[in-house]
């Protein structure tokens, strides 16, 4: 014979309405109910106990294997619980609250929704017989990865901590950079199924409120039930969702985070990924690294030119190259000719076709390199340099000049690893719009580009700005020295200055 | 209506543009152009190729370039063939130099300056010269000193000459074009061939003077010196002057000609002396520069009937010259 669940029917989507639940005052009833909550899932732990002085207080003990400190449970709870004798004049569930539970963060929950979210997060449930709440308390003791510093943004000077996956953690490091009461963070949820904790931090002296109630309303807009990554978020929640440009900034360093919440922008820590995302986010930002306030602004500044200098290169040198030899050959010096069309005689594709084959190969070298183990990094090294350069120049597949200029465009694109995916996109149509109308052809797409950045926008604030003010410069191309840095960006519009 | 316009708009930026693709290694590299007097036909054009080996190897060394020679009754004609024979295209954008045969200067060169001027296949600052009695085939065939291609380094020699010695002076085709234009003469940077022991060598300076692009007389290099003095086209040079079958050796440092209201021409110059056997005192060379001024002034004007100046062959002259003297005390 089937027994009936005490759980209300899913819904279309498969999932449960706890709410409707309610806790009874009957431990063995609750027992019921949360045994078929987690139904199959072998890590939950989920027992009876009673207490030794009166075998009529019964309690009921949920938390999850490998999520939590065993130790801390049995010293704050079980133990006390069982041994301890409670007053009979009184409400066991408020004793057990009050007294007994001899931990700090204890909360009372009533929805079975709230209980359950917790259990999982962590918490362990306690139910005791006669209440018809539960009491959560916090005996989080998942493991997390130590604290290194990040691979993708390494710098040498300055802070190598670099946040890991778990969001408590990661909020702890930007609190032991900016201590102040006036650091807030915020709490929510995010992900229908998944239900991922994030965590909103700003300073609210700085902020800029309308920037944080309208990123708050879109984060409350998402609709997804998985958010595995801050990426996710980034995605859902940007301004021109189309643009290849990033509207809104990541990092993976809690200096770089700690700094820019100090400059009025609002960061979000989501559990589960080391990835802190903050806004509004700006284009020069992209070039900006945490290594330019660490280094002497001597050397900061030349370093963030050469950045800048850099992003130009590897956007436009191929189709550069591309007008030069096939359009304009005028322009170029006449040792120049001789030697291109030296080298490319013989070879059998047209100049643009060289030129896609070329930046297709390194993009599958470059992909390549990212994904395998880096032990095999010396072998892809060899490939690329030998076969994809010399050997296809001596089989006159490709010409030498080209190699060198793809070989220039792919080192130039590493230097800006925030703009890579747009750089990718921007040099390829730049490189038909060129093929098609030479030079013509290519300024008419980078207007077209400069148009589009120039009309973004990262929360209401202009995603470029033209101001030739020395305080608004300051820390565009060059990176004028701390004495000079006197002023926050403009999203910290009250408090201006530093 | 808003798709009318986006495709209206998109037609005008994307139809407007040159369609001129063009691969580079399907190019023959024209270094230089030789224009002489045909044989059989009108004009007999040969041009200078840069030496190509495909495939990027190091192998310029032992490749020379070539020169091709086709005869034509028109210039475009001529070089129409010569694409016929080489097969490639023929990419004139850095052709360096223009060299003109004496027999087809004495001719007249209207329609070859014309041809070089109205086409769009030549850079504009294109350097013309004229073979001091000889042909530009012959020029084209001497082996060059310093560069790999005779044409780059006649272009390089006229520049270095014109700024080291001043008795040559880069002259393009549209300045030729619109001196003929307005009636005025001009003056082409003539080339010698010279024997240097058994070898022969191109050398630069000295002018070839022409009315209505007919080719009149020629100057020789120290009279290109006095010319360019009157044409305000001296910048560095050396100066012999002669006074009692002594020569006495000075270097340029400075000159400047001007035409004055009252219609003189004032040379104004400083040149130093640095050696013992100079003899000549500022007086003379005064003497000396105003007369061989006037000299070649008459020679252009009046013998070649060449006048690109604003005045007439009977200018009066007044030499400015300021010695400065860095011989040793004593």
């Amino acid at each position: 014979m089937q027994v009936a669940s005490p759980l209300p029917p899913p819904d279309s989507n498969g999932v449960i309405d706890y709410n409707v639940i309610k806790i009874s005052a009957d431990i063995q009833e609750n027992y019921k109910i949360f045994k078929e909550i987690f139904k199959n899932d072998n890590t939950v732990v989920i027992r009876v106990f009673e207490n030794q002085q009166d075998k009529d207080i019964q309690f009921l003990g949920i938390s999850i294997n490998g999520m939590v400190k065993p130790n801390s449970i049995y010293q704050s709870i079980t133990s006390p619980l069982m041994q301890k004798k409670f007053d009979k004049n009184e409400s066991y569930f408020t004793q057990a609250h009050r007294e007994i539970i001899s931990s700090l963060d204890l909360s009372i929950k009533t929805d079975v929704k709230d209980i359950v979210k917790a259990i999982l997060y962590g918490d362990t449930a306690i139910m005791v017989s006669g209440g018809t709440q539960a009491i959560l308390v916090e005996t989080k003791g998942w493991s997390t990865r130590s604290i290194s510093e990040p691979d993708s943004e390494k710098n040498l000077k300055g802070p190598r901590e670099g946040f890991t996956e778990a969001m408590i953690i990661n909020a702890s490091l930007i609190r032991r950079r900016i201590q102040t009461s006036d650091l807030k963070f915020q709490y929510m949820n995010l992900g229908t199924r998944t239900n991922t904790f994030a965590c909103i931090v700003y300073l609210d002296s700085l902020v800029d409120k309308k920037v944080l109630t309208e990123f708050v309303r879109r984060l409350e807009k998402i609709s997804s039930d998985s958010v595995l990554d801050a990426n996710y978020i980034e995605e859902l929640i940007k301004d021109n969702r189309h643009s290849p440009f990033k509207t809104i900034g990541s990092t993976e360093k809690p200096d770089v985070a700690a700094a820019r919440i100090l400059e009025g922008r609002i960061a979000l820590i989501v559990d589960g990924t080391p990835i802190v995302i903050t806004l509004p986010y700006l284009f020069i930002e992209n070039f900006q690294s945490p290594d330019d306030y660490y280094l002497n602004y001597y050397f900061a500044s030349i370093g963030r030119l050469l950045r800048i200098i850099g992003f130009f290169i590897t956007i436009s040198l191929p189709s550069v190259y591309l007008a030069l030899v096939t359009y304009h050959q005028e322009m170029l010096p006449t040792q120049m000719v001789t030697a291109i069309a030296e080298s490319s005689k013989g070879v059998p594709f047209p100049t643009f076709v060289e030129c896609l084959i070329m930046l297709f190969v390194f993009e599958i070298l470059r992909e390549t390199g990212i994904r395998m183990s880096s032990k095999i990094g010396q072998a892809l090294g060899i490939v690329g340099g030998l076969v994809v350069g010399q050997a296809a120049v001596e089989a006159k597949i490709v010409s030498a000049p080209m190699v060198i200029v793809i070989a220039f465009t792919g080192i130039t694109g590493l230097i800006t690893p925030r703009l890579s995916g747009a750089a990718i996109l921007i040099r390829t149509l730049s490189l038909i719009f060129t093929a098609i109308l030479g030079f013509y052809g290519f300024f008419l797409f980078m207007i077209t580009v400069l148009i589009h950045v120039m009309s973004l926008k990262s929360f209401s604030y202009e995603y470029i700005s033209l101001s030739f003010k020395p305080q608004s410069i300051k820390d565009i191309y060059v990176r004028a020295p701390q004495w000079q840095l006197k002023t926050r960006p403009k999203f910290a519009k009250d408090k201006y200055r530093r | 209506m808003k798709r009318l316009i986006l495709l209206i708009i998109s037609g005008c930026l994307l139809l407007c543009g040159c369609w001129n693709y063009k691969e580079i290694k399907n190019f023959t590299i024209v270094m230089g152009v030789g224009i002489d007097e045909g044989k059989a036909q009108r004009y007999r054009v040969c041009v200078e190729i840069a030496a190509m080996k495909s495939g990027g190897e190091q192998v310029r060394d032992q490749a020379k370039p070539k020169v091709v020679s086709v005869e034509g009754d028109t210039v475009l004609q001529a070089i129409q063939s010569i694409t016929a024979t080489t097969g490639g295209n023929l990419y004139f954008d850095n052709c360096k130099i223009i060299v003109l045969g004496d027999g087809i200067c004495e001719k007249g060169i209207g329609n070859i300056v014309e041809y070089f001027v109205k086409t769009a296949y030549f850079q504009k600052n294109i350097d013309v010269a004229v073979a001091h009695n000889t042909t530009a085939e012959k020029i084209f065939s001497i082996n060059p000193t310093n560069e790999e291609v005779v044409s780059t380094e006649l272009a390089n020699s006229i520049r270095s000459t014109a700024q080291t010695s001043s008795t040559a002076m880069n002259v393009t085709p549209y300045q030729l074009y619109n001196a003929y234009k307005s009636g005025k003469g001009s003056v082409i940077t003539a080339l010698k061939i010279e024997k240097n022991g058994q070898e022969k060598m191109i050398m630069s300076g000295g002018y070839g003077c022409f009315n209505g692009l007919k080719l009149t007389g020629y100057l020789t290099e120290n009279e290109a010196l006095f010319y360019n003095f009157a044409k305000n086209k001296v910048s560095k040079g050396q100066l012999s002057v002669k006074v009692d079958n002594k020569v006495s050796g000075f270097e340029i440092l400075n000159a400047k000609t001007k035409l004055n209201r009252s219609g003189e021409l004032i040379v104004t110059a400083d040149v130093a002396a640095y050696d013992g056997t100079v003899t000549a005192t500022e007086q003379d060379i005064n003497r000396y520069v105003k007369q061989n001024v006037k000299k070649v002034i008459s020679k252009a004007i009046t013998d070649f009937n060449c006048n690109e100046f604003s005045f007439s062959g009977h200018v009066s002259v007044i030499g400015n010259v300021t010695v400065r003297d860095r011989r040793l005390a004593g």
